[in-house]
């Protein structure tokens, strides 16, 4: 793998970012005020300070030990935004942005020569656009005859949460793993939609309610979760594939070849029914969705009883992770494969299951579709300033009744098969409570600025789960109650240009933490300017479930950023 | 022998305290208009300064002497409130009273104490600052925050700074109070930053209640999560990030006036900014300390003392210089708990026809010096960067503009 590329990109990048640090630093005001021009170069660099071993897939032909080359992330984004206002009623914003990444070693699974792909990746496999097809992240239109409303066309996104470190009530937009460390950006994590959006008040009424309503027609092939096409142990591959999570521990039934985890996931039934088969796998998008009747839907009602804020909601769309469905077996031939797969790179794992493709002749093929089901969820979300604390606290609970959930469809005993699709429905709950305190001042420490603190608590209950049953295409059985807990510290010093924090989450049932101290820079001379340092350690007993997927993957990122 | 040591004491003390309050009670010498105050004459006009004035006039402050400013004096000239506003004030003062505890009820509009007297005198001052004139709606595009460390580097934010008068509405014919208000509201508020970049479109909206002792609400909107979240707007006393400034020092004191116990100090001229030339101030490149190019003059005013009932709250006493014509202040001085000077404000005024055609005195900037760390912020209009301009009482705004829906609308 070639990174020189990138660090000539990375170094034209540092020397735009001098050289803009140099010069006045202001956004492009047009026609008056009217229209606007700004935007952000940023690189931001990830190294593992831990790694993963791959002793245990053991793959002829790769090394066992870890990769040299830790190289985690090296992004460089440049994203331009644009404003026109040519009447107070009537506003256009648009949002361009390109995102190159080189091809990391710690991809080498997924490429030529690995166990999983003889397909070379492209060079611009990480960057986006083009490889995400994404040529405008955000453009709408947003008309406001009158103060009380408004109606907002076009690419957007829009969050009915109340979370800060979680999503619980935040269902509209789908979040991006492209980025290695997606999670910790969640400016970078939401996919925008194609939608039109209408807020509508009426003070005049007991507690001044408003109405917020969502049309989502499926025109955006990339609502989704993850890109299920990525060659299979690359990153944007189906969450446990991404690689900040894949471990190769796993293996569908002893004397036979390893398999990661979503392929283990995926193919719990056929691998138990049908040992030493012939058996082939076939992943059919169903993410693209007919017009209009396949069209999501949505109602926010908001309104004050006194200090409370509440709002309730109704959201008739889709699920934004996949669980996934069998189709049963049938047969195709050689030609039939490469045809239709259109996936040469699981020729090798066809392979590795020790029946060669080209002695077939004919192979059964088991198809498996990925669902994205359609949903309603119901939610309640709210706050209240708590004067005596001077504190807010926050709150979420989403209601999904019978959402669809993966299964193993056999018995992992017997492996008699106990359901033919692998699917179920239960009822879900998901609440969170939080409070926030800011504006802490405690001048023995910290003269120049306040504290902040910030406490979550999340849990998500499955009232009647069944044997088996996972989260989409997770391979850990669910548990009836998850529980997460998150605490965040932050203040600033210099006057705003040193801000340190900590956010520490743990997950009792899991015995997984995680713990991310951080410190931003601003610079004094230009507050333009700034950067991160952030150091990501995690723990886990189990390397399939919440925090454990990413155990051993700690890492230190750095991030510098110039804004115009 | 001991017994007159005692006495002699005694009329030691006697004369010396008689000697001190004379010296206090003497008229300073005031400056004929022209005259040009700097570190050569300044002594002869320190009780005409606050001590931030001073020490900048006389020393440059933490700078030195290059850090030097001169001040000049102008002819004193009327700044009065608009007519409207003193008519409410005498409709609707009959109505108020002053409960012991400090607090104010009954208030509509208008000055609450229109010729506030004793019993009470600074408390009322207070009240009428409080509740002093800032037009029925206000748009200030752009306000510019200038930050400035003791190695002279500058940092900057701006934004759009918008006000509404929700109840105590005296500019145009109507009622005071917008009918269309459900929460009880005084006043609502918002901000949308325009630079750094990084914050751009975060907007903060501010509600302050009708109820004076009720805490201000707070809601922010964060790009970053593309959502409005609800902070605390009752610590009141914590620098707001990156500044001089807590939100008790906006315009010289922004506080809860129950909250402190008021005395007045003394009352007479003071060398003030109130009818500013230059809006945007122009601020010297060095230092970003001092508006340049203007004219002080004499003002009547009050210098009353504050000091907070809370042990916890982060300042000792404050002292304001209010204006007697409009109850603005002019300068404040901020001691911090143990007695010892930490912050010194400057606000300048300008006087000008405003939107419903009256003139009125519309705040041209507040310059905030902390001592202690060396660290100024200097907070003034700017150069429009929305074409909005610095509007007072255009009769624009609408309640509906300063909701947590129309931070969703602003957002992005």
């Amino acid at each position: 793998m070639s990174v020189v590329p990138s660090r000539r990109r990375a170094v034209a990048l540092l020397v735009g970012l001098v050289a803009g640090a140099a010069a006045p630093a202001r956004a492009v005001d047009l026609l008056d005020g009217a229209a606007n021009v700004s935007g952000f170069v940023e690189t931001r660099s990830a190294i593992w300070t831990q790694s993963d071993p791959v002793k245990p897939l053991h793959i002829p032909g790769i090394s066992d030990d870890p990769p040299d080359n830790r190289l985690a992330v090296a992004r460089e984004t440049l994203q331009l935004s644009f404003d026109y206002t040519p009447s107070p009623e009537l506003e256009l914003h648009g949002v361009l942005r390109g995102v190159w990444e080189p091809r990391y070693r710690i991809d080498a699974y997924a490429s030529d020569g690995s166990h999983f792909g003889h397909n070379v990746l492209d060079r611009n496999f990480y960057d986006e656009p083009p490889s995400w097809g994404e040529p405008v992240r955000e453009l709408w239109a947003q008309w406001s005859p009158s103060p009380s409303h408004s109606i907002r066309v076009g690419r957007q996104i829009v969050n009915w949460g109340e979370s800060l470190a979680f999503r619980v009530a935040d269902v509209i937009n789908p979040n991006d793993s492209r980025f290695n460390l997606f999670f910790l950006d969640p400016q970078d994590s939401r996919i925008p939609q194609w939608m039109v959006q209408g807020i509508h008040q009426f003070l005049d009424l007991p507690g001044s309610p408003s109405f917020e309503w969502i049309v989502l027609p499926p025109l955006d092939p990339e609502r989704r979760r993850v890109n299920d096409f990525a060659p299979t142990g690359a990153r944007w591959a189906i969450p446990p594939e991404t690689r900040q999570t894949r471990y190769p521990a796993l293996q569908t039934a002893p004397g036979q070849p390893a398999l990661w985890t979503v392929q283990r996931a995926v193919l719990n039934a056929r691998a138990a029914g049908a040992p030493g088969g012939a058996v082939d796998f076939r992943f059919l998008d169903d993410s693209k969705k007919a017009f209009p009747q396949e069209t999501s839907l949505g109602g926010r009602l908001r309104f004050s009883i006194g200090d409370l804020n509440l709002a309730l909601f109704d959201w008739y769309g889709y699920e934004l992770q996949p669980v996934v469905k069998d189709l049963g077996l049938s047969s195709l031939t050689i030609a039939d494969y490469r045809g239709v797969l259109g996936r040469p790179d699981l020729a090798d794992v066809y392979t590795a299951l020790g029946v060669p493709l080209a002695a077939q002749g004919a192979v059964r093929l088991d198809r498996f579709r990925f669902l994205y089901p359609r949903q309603n969820v119901l939610g309640l979300t709210g706050n209240y300033y708590l004067s005596l604390l001077k504190a807010v606290t926050r709150f979420e609970l989403v209601f999904r009744p019978e959402k669809l959930f993966q299964v193993d469809g056999f018995d992992r005993v017997t492996g008699a098969i106990t359901n033919r699709q692998g699917l179920v429905h239960r009822d879900e709950v998901q609440w969170q409570i939080a409070l926030d305190f800011s504006g802490l001042y405690w001048p023995a420490l910290n003269r120049e600025s306040d504290f902040a603190f910030s406490v979550e608590y999340t849990q998500a209950i499955v009232p009647d789960p069944a044997p088996g049953m996972r989260a989409g295409v997770f391979e850990t059985p669910l548990r009836q109650v998850t529980d997460t807990l998150s605490v965040r510290g932050s203040t600033a010093y210099f006057y705003n240009c040193v801000q340190p924090s900590v956010t520490a989450i743990w997950q009792p049932e899991q015995g997984a933490w995680a713990v991310v101290p951080a410190v931003g820079f601003s610079a004094p001379f230009d507050s333009n300017l700034t950067a991160e340092l952030r150091y990501v350690a995690i723990g886990g007993e189990s390397p399939f479930d919440g925090l454990g997927l990413f155990q051993r993957k700690d890492f230190v990122m750095f991030s510098l950023r110039y804004g115009f | 022998m001991r017994r007159a040591a005692v006495l002699l004491g005694l009329l030691i003390g006697v004369a010396s305290g008689l000697g001190l309050r004379q010296a206090s009670a003497a008229e300073p010498e005031l400056p004929p208009p022209g005259t040009q105050i700097d570190a050569g004459n300044v002594k002869r006009y320190a009780p005409l300064l606050s001590e931030g004035a001073l020490r900048w006039i006389r020393d440059g402050a933490w700078v030195g002497p290059k850090g030097r400013v001169t001040l000049r004096v102008g002819a004193t000239r009327p700044a009065p409130l608009p007519p409207r506003f003193l008519a409410a004030s005498q409709q609707y003062h009959g109505g108020v009273r002053l409960r012991e505890d400090g607090v104010l009820e009954g208030w509509v509009a208008g000055l609450p104490f229109p010729s506030p007297a004793e019993p009470d005198l600074a408390a009322k001052i207070m009240w009428n600052q409080y509740y002093r004139w800032r037009g029925d709606d206000y748009i200030l595009d752009t306000y510019r925050t200038t930050q400035t460390d003791r190695f002279g580097n500058h940092r900057e934010t701006r934004g759009v700074f918008k006000l509404l008068t929700v109840a105590g509405r005296t500019d145009r014919d109507g009622p005071t109070a917008l009918p269309s208000d459900r929460r009880g509201l005084r006043t609502a508020s918002m901000i949308v930053f325009t630079y750094p970049q990084a914050g751009r479109y975060q907007t903060t909206l501010f509600y302050r209640y009708l109820d004076p002792t009720k805490d201000d609400d707070v809601y922010v909107y964060l790009p970053s999560t593309r959502r409005v979240l609800r902070v605390q707007g009752g610590q009141r006393c914590t620098p707001v990030r990156g500044s001089d400034l807590a939100p008790d020092d906006f315009f010289g004191f922004d506080g809860r006036v129950f909250e402190q116990r008021w005395r007045v100090l003394s009352e007479g001229k003071v060398l003030a900014l109130v009818h500013q030339r230059h809006v945007p101030p122009r601020l010297d490149e060095a230092v970003g300390a001092w508006p340049q190019d203007e004219e002080f003059e004499l003002r009547d005013a009050w210098l009353v003392e504050g000091t907070p009932k809370d042990d916890g709250y982060c300042y000792g006493p404050r002292r304001m210089w209010i204006d007697k014509e409009n109850f603005n202040v002019l300068w404040a001085d901020v001691y911090d708990r143990s007695g010892v000077y930490w912050k010194g404000f400057l606000s300048g005024y300008a006087h000008y026809e405003v939107g419903n055609g009256e003139a009125a005195p519309v705040w041209g900037g507040t310059a905030a010096w902390d001592f202690q760390t060396e660290h100024l912020t200097y907070v003034a209009p700017g150069a429009p960067e929305w074409g909005l301009g610095y509007e007072v009482s255009p009769g624009t705004l609408r309640l509906p503009e300063f909701t947590p829906e129309a931070l969703l609308r602003i957002g992005r």
